[in-house]
């Protein structure tokens, strides 16, 4: 899956200076912070208190100019710099970067924001720090009372328990609409507030799409991302499946394994319906594999050439009345050079679901389901400034930070408390995306992890090849179950 | 005196019978194209030291699994080789990517199970090797002759010619990518008219993003072909033509006679160059598409390398091994026709 981007939303400086500012042990006083955020990607670290963080390129744009003054903010000594690796975008090609570079037991970057999708991988490997070992007792007590403890468990030792990362942010994806060309379709104020919070059925929402297409400027009704890549598995085709009671492996139950010693549940009705519905929706004419119960055409067919990025832009160009992405899109959408100004003309809504929550085939399945996504952030253990890094970790654990993310880029709490919180909801604290939050509270209970074990990279590619190709129609959804089945069946037993 | 004369002597017979004399003399008696190779041994053993030790490194790399650093890894001998050449290995590929054709089901062509060849890297290079450097050698040919004749504006010809190669790679994998974009490209929907490429999803069809990747490296390294060529053209001696003109040859007969025999060595070594790059073929296929939807074995190599290192390592030395035999053919091709 590609590491989201996004241009950081105006104003942002004006809301953090706004937040209550924490007072350094031994800073000076003064207003100003000193730190710097000195843009580089040679990642060779940087003079005696400065933190170089691994991150993606345009993550680094997004962020740097909040970032470390949040972490000033909120205990970082103002002495202590903070500066940004680059690293690619594309959240596969930055794992194997940071493997090449531990492996390498280079001493910069000292910090690494990681995936949710493979930080195991490290740990299992042994590539880096155990938190548990580094952090004061205080700081581990917050991480253990105060956050999801299913995302903190992404970034734990699933034997000792240990912690090997700060959770940085859970990222649940939600549906984006044009309100705009709602409003030309007939619907209402009451209706976008109904939509916010109860998920319709992939058929009311097709339908709707339909409508609301016909009847606007928009060229089609949904864009999203199908291209052969992590987040078509992980996540859009996930999904879909799940909302359909339809599962990779027999259900929750079995997402973390035991490799090999689990049913391989593809080739089965719920999952080749998902994939008749979404080659349906992006279908030009109507043939043997379209689905009569959905409306043909309402997705644009280059939903199989796009991921996160190419397909966001179809929707804040008034192209597309519906959208499936990330938070961050929303902040995204409202920042660009579009027509999208504020609330009214943004709307965001739980993803559509085939059947009822628990009615599915498999447990845990059925009902609007959002990716579990998400971020952490992990030490490099051959770092020669631990002491600065871990105080970089541990003021990453505030919730003035967290909040002051969700502002900035729409980083969502870490924390349940804080993710229901009246601040997180109230736009004079956290800025525009408090008016989305309705919606990514329901998103987020009915997230659904990726099955991350060490089969999960070659999964991950057999499966989005094959989603990928049921929906543009270069095979059926029928051939592509059956061929996915074998695929996955032999990747599971030769594990 | 007689003593001096005796200490001299004695002094001359112990410089005659030194080990530097000795090796003098060694040297004296050695023949010229020993004494050749002995100059170029200090060569031999960098070039050795440099291109060797990787590879041997590589192999011994293919006989453990496991992860570099972890240390829990594991000697295995050669079954990464018997897992590659079984098929055994398919499973831990990604996705549907095979090494050897998938031949276990039934196809829906005579003999072959289409997409089970289209998903083996080696299917796919080698057939990606022989296509792009068949055109490249034809098209480099005829332009070649072009540039080798005197007209107005060669010059110019020669730097339009060149161009293409002089571009970046990505940055011509970019621009074909471009071209096929849903978002950005101007030729899809022309080229599917006519049936040559899939209408939607184009660069992730195994099919349309094969011939886009292939006509891009042809576009590409058609030039590098036409250069070497022009260069064995051009050392051609020009009166042998006067003479067959004089005798009345046509121009085919020219060609056939003259031109493309003594060509010959020029264009053996541009084939051979171009198809051990064919073979390596890797940054078009990843900027243009995907590794997933055009395999090459240079794909496999670094799709495996972070989850089988040492399967990586067989995938990467039974390509070097390939080439090794591709490259070893054609000079001892050569040196039977007495090129070499």
């Amino acid at each position: 899956m590609s590491e989201r981007n996004s241009q950081g939303s105006d104003g942002i400086d004006s809301s953090v200076s706004r937040r209550t500012f924490v007072k350094a042990a031994g800073a000076s006083g003064a207003a100003v912070s000193l730190a710097g955020c000195i843009y580089g990607d040679d990642g060779d670290g940087g003079s005696g208190n400065t933190i170089t963080i691994a991150m993606g390129s345009t993550t680094i744009s997004d962020i740097e100019d909040n970032l470390p003054d949040l972490l000033h903010e909120n205990g970082l000594s103002d002495d202590v710099e903070i500066d940004f690796s680059s690293q690619e975008d594309d959240s596969g090609a930055q794992r194997d970067q940071y493997i090449s570079l531990l492996e390498a037991e280079e001493s910069s970057p000292d910090l690494f924001m990681m995936d949710t999708g493979w930080a195991n991988v490290f740990i299992e490997q042994g590539y880096i720090a155990n938190l548990s070992e580094e952090l004061d007792d205080d700081t581990l007590d917050r991480i253990d009372s105060d956050y999801f403890e299913a995302f903190t468990n992404t970034v734990r030792d699933t034997e000792s328990g240990d912690l090997y990362g700060i959770p940085l942010f859970p990222d649940y994806a939600v549906m984006l609409y044009n309100k705009e060309y709602a409003r030309e379709a007939g619907y209402s104020d009451d209706d976008f507030e109904q939509w916010e919070t109860e998920p319709m059925t992939w058929q009311e929402w097709s339908e709707t799409a339909q409508e609301v297409t016909e009847a606007s400027n928009a060229e089609f009704g949904f864009s999203t991302q199908w291209d052969i890549y992590e987040g078509t598995a992980c996540c859009t085709l996930n999904e879909v499946m799940t909302s359909f009671g339809g599962a990779y492996f027999g259900g929750e139950e079995n997402l973390g394994g035991p490799v090999g010693d689990r049913p391989v549940t593809i080739d089965e009705p719920e999952f080749i319906e998902a994939l008749s519905m979404m080659y349906t929706l992006a279908a030009e004419e109507e043939d043997e594999n379209t689905l009569d119960d959905y409306p043909i055409g309402v997705a644009s067919p280059d939903i199989t050439q796009w991921d996160e990025n190419p397909a966001l832009s179809p929707f804040t160009e008034g192209q597309a009345a519906f959208h499936r992405n990330w938070p961050y899109s929303i902040v995204e959408t409202l920042s660009g050079d579009y027509d999208f100004e504020d609330q009214d003309d943004l709307g965001t809504m739980p993803l559509p679901y085939a059947v009822e929550d628990g009615e599915g085939a498999h447990p845990g399945t059925g009902g609007s389901t959002s990716a579990q996504g998400g971020w952490h952030i992990c030490m490099n253990p051959n770092t020669e400034r631990k002491e600065d890094a871990l105080e970089v970790l541990t003021a990453m654990t505030e919730d003035d930070f967290n909040l002051g993310m969700l502002e900035a880029i729409a980083w969502l709490p870490p924390k349940p408390d804080l993710f229901d919180s009246e601040e997180a909801t109230d736009p004079d604290a956290v800025g525009v995306v408090a008016h989305y939050m309705n919606t990514l509270q329901v998103a987020g209970e009915g997230a659904m992890p990726r099955p991350v074990t060490t089969a999960w990279p070659s999964q991950a590619n057999a499966i989005a090849e094959q989603a990928n190709q049921a929906v543009a129609g270069q095979k059926s959804p029928e051939e592509a179950a059956a061929e996915l089945q074998t695929s996955i069946e032999d990747i599971e037993s030769s594990q | 005196m007689s003593t001096e004369g005796e200490a001299a002597g004695t002094a001359r017979e112990s410089r005659r019978s030194g080990p530097l004399v000795a090796a003098t003399r060694w040297l004296e008696n050695l023949g010229e194209t020993a004494f050749a190779y002995l100059l170029l041994t200090p060569v031999f053993v960098l070039l050795g030291t440099i291109a060797l030790y990787p590879l041997l490194r590589t192999f011994e790399l293919s006989l453990y699994t496991g992860i570099l650093g972890n240390s829990e890894q594991e000697f295995v001998g050669l079954q990464h080789y018997v897992d590659l050449f079984s098929g055994d290995a398919n499973p831990k590929l990604p996705g549907s990517v095979t090494f050897l054709p998938d031949v276990t089901t039934s196809g829906n062509f005579p003999f072959v199970h289409v997409e089970g060849w289209a998903r083996s890297t080696l299917v796919v290079t080698i057939l990606f090797a022989a296509i792009s450097v068949f055109f490249e050698t034809i098209i480099g040919f005829g332009q070649a002759l072009v540039l080798d004749k005197d007209f107005r504006g060669r010059r110019w010809v020669r730097a339009a010619i060149i161009i293409p190669w002089a571009i970046p790679l990505v940055i011509q994998g970019m621009i074909f990518y471009l071209m096929f974009h849903p978002s950005t490209g101007f030729l899809t929907q022309y080229l599917s008219s006519f049936g040559i490429v899939a209408p939607t999803n184009t660069l992730n069809d195994p099919t349309s993003a094969f011939l886009i990747v292939t006509v891009a490296d042809i576009w590409k390294t058609t030039a590098f072909m036409a250069l070497l060529i022009l260069a064995g053209l051009q050392s051609i001696d020009r009166s042998l033509y006067d003479v067959a003109k004089v005798s009345g040859a046509t121009r085919w007969q020219q060609f056939k006679l003259i031109t493309f025999p003594l060509v010959l060595p020029a264009l053996g070594i541009a084939v051979l160059f171009r198809t051990i790059d064919a073979m390596r073929v890797y940054g078009l296929i990843d900027s243009v598409s995907s590794c997933t939807t055009v395999p090459s074995l240079s794909c496999m190599v670094v799709e495996t390398f972070y989850s089988n290192r040492g399967l990586a390592s067989a995938v990467a030395f039974v390509t070097a091994g390939i080439i090794g035999v591709v490259v070893i053919g054609v000079i001892y091709q050569q040196y039977k026709e007495g090129g070499i």
